[in-house]
């Protein structure tokens, strides 16, 4: 186990990602921490989404390595390990339809780590209290607001017991008054320590939780550094146009 | 009018009814059989497969059921003395394999449900794919299999889904079943036919038979209305609120 030692919980090499014509990733390195908070930004098409979507291998790279906790991804055997430690949040909340919350919550602990079921449900009503949500535990995700929905796919990830948790876009598809609400569950999960890479539009979340922020644009890194120097001394003039257009109001 | 409708002819009339039932259901569950089977090798990624069920939808689908029924009955005769002779004979030492000919049953049910198949094969496909790719994608990254994909996350909501196309050919094979007496099957349709030769009263027989069709058509469509309801978790829970909430209870206590 070579992650055990200190090294980097995730490291990327030469990330190459094709889609047909289009290159999603043009050779994107990177390395995360134990415990460190990776805020990723850029423009759509940037390559932000592919890049976390490679992590547990829902999108195959064409080229370069990636490492996680010691695994490299290369064949189906690995991506079975690799995606049993790294949870994943979606824009869209993904929730299983069919399913109460707590099943929700419960089905992958039972099936894929084999615990029995008295054990997942005490383990999901303590991640669904955390996530400010246990009275839900027996509605259906249909019955539950955006925010609601999004705490409880935050809970069913967490429920794997994850070394690294992947953030696609998770604030994007909610009212604006429920953004908050689910920021504040990933704000707790960075403050408890646990390794997060974060694509988001929300600067305020990176200015305050990320301890890195990286800016990607036309499937590679331009920029990176820690959130103060990256909002305020820019290097790269297209990290500074970007910044300029959203940060404007 | 005294002798219109005599016993012997409501005995007639129910037990063609009967056969019409035991047809249909026979053939329902053959067809779901076939369905299910072509359209997992439509998904298949070999593309022989793929082409196999291709080339049996369309064939079915594109060709009248009556057709259909024929062959089964009229051609089948001819083409198992080939087989007979050109094939199982040299192969077994002389013995005959197939029977001479089918059973008008048989070849009702076989061609017919057949036929649904092909239909029910593309309501199938339909449902497995319209279930959100996002749902599947959340499951694999929680580590889940392939096979536990399917189990849990895709076949529920997408036989949710197929529920009311399902019930849709239910109905029209029930009604397709009538076919079955252009070759000699006694059900409804054939038994009111041969009542009629024996009271003369056509306008009173076929709407008898109408009605007969009628009934059953709604019993069919009450036992899909229902399945749809005990499909859907929500409106499950809202028609049966007291025993939701006992599993709720004994849930939150253990």
């Amino acid at each position: 186990m070579t992650g055990e030692d200190g090294g980097p919980l995730i490291s990327l090499e030469a990330v190459q990602k094709q889609f047909g014509s289009f290159r999603a990733l043009r050779g994107v390195d990177l390395e995360v921490a134990r415990g460190e908070v990776v805020v990723v930004i850029g423009p759509s098409g940037s390559g932000k989404s592919t890049l976390i979507r490679c992590i547990n291998g829902l999108e195959k790279h064409d080229g370069g390595t990636i490492v996680v906790d010691g695994i490299e991804i290369k064949g189906s055997a690995d991506l079975a390990a690799i995606r049993r430690e790294v949870g994943m949040v979606f824009q869209q909340f993904n929730l299983f339809p069919e399913m109460t919350v707590l099943r929700n919550v419960t089905l992958a602990p039972t099936r894929v780590r084999g615990a029995t079921r008295k054990l997942a449900e005490d383990i999901a009503r303590r991640l669904l209290d955390r996530v400010g949500i246990l009275e839900q535990a027996h509605k259906y995700p249909e019955e539950l607001s955006g925010g609601q929905q999004q705490r409880v796919a935050i809970a069913r990830a967490l429920a794997m017991e994850p070394k690294v948790m992947l953030f696609d876009e998770p604030t994007s598809a909610l009212d604006p008054e429920m953004i908050n609400e689910v920021l504040d569950v990933m704000k707790d999960l960075a403050s408890q320590g646990m390794t997060m890479i974060v694509v988001t539009h929300e600067m305020g979340f990176a200015r305050e939780v990320a301890d890195r922020v990286l800016f990607m644009d036309g499937g590679r890194v331009i920029e990176t550094g820690p959130p103060e120097h990256f909002f305020h001394n820019p290097t790269e003039d297209r990290t500074k146009l970007f910044l300029s257009k959203i940060l404007r109001h | 009018m005294g002798n219109v409708v005599t016993p012997a002819i409501l005995h007639a009339l129910l037990k063609g009814a009967v056969l019409s039932v035991e047809l249909s259901l026979l053939t329902y569950g053959l067809a779901l059989l076939f369905g299910l089977v072509a359209a997992l090798m439509r998904r298949s990624r070999t593309l022989v497969v793929r082409g196999l069920a291709r080339f049996y939808i369309e064939l079915f689908r594109g060709t009248p059921a009556l057709v259909q029924i024929f062959f089964a009955y009229f051609a089948t005769p001819q083409i198992f003395t080939w087989l007979n002779r050109l094939v199982f004979s040299p192969l077994s030492g002389g013995r005959v394999l197939l029977p001479p000919h089918l059973s008008p049953f048989a070849a009702a049910v076989l061609a017919l449900s057949l036929g649904y198949g092909a239909y029910l094969a593309e309501v199938i496909r339909a449902g497995i794919d319209s279930i959100h790719k996002g749902q599947v994608e959340a499951a694999a990254s929680l580590g889940l299999g392939g096979r536990d994909i399917m189990r849990f996350v895709v076949i529920p909501p997408a036989i949710r889904l197929m529920i009311p196309p399902f019930g849709n050919y239910a109905l029209a094979l029930l009604k397709d079943s009538s076919l079955a007496s252009t070759i000699s099957v006694v059900e409804l349709t054939l038994s009111t036919e041969r009542a009629i030769s024996y009271n003369y009263q056509p306008a009173m027989m076929w709407a008898a038979a109408a009605v007969i069709y009628l009934v059953l058509s709604m019993v069919g469509s009450f036992l899909f209305s229902y399945l749809e309801v005990v499909a859907d978790p929500l409106r499950r829970r809202r028609r049966k609120p007291m025993t939701q909430l006992a599993t709720t209870d004994e849930e939150v206590g253990g």
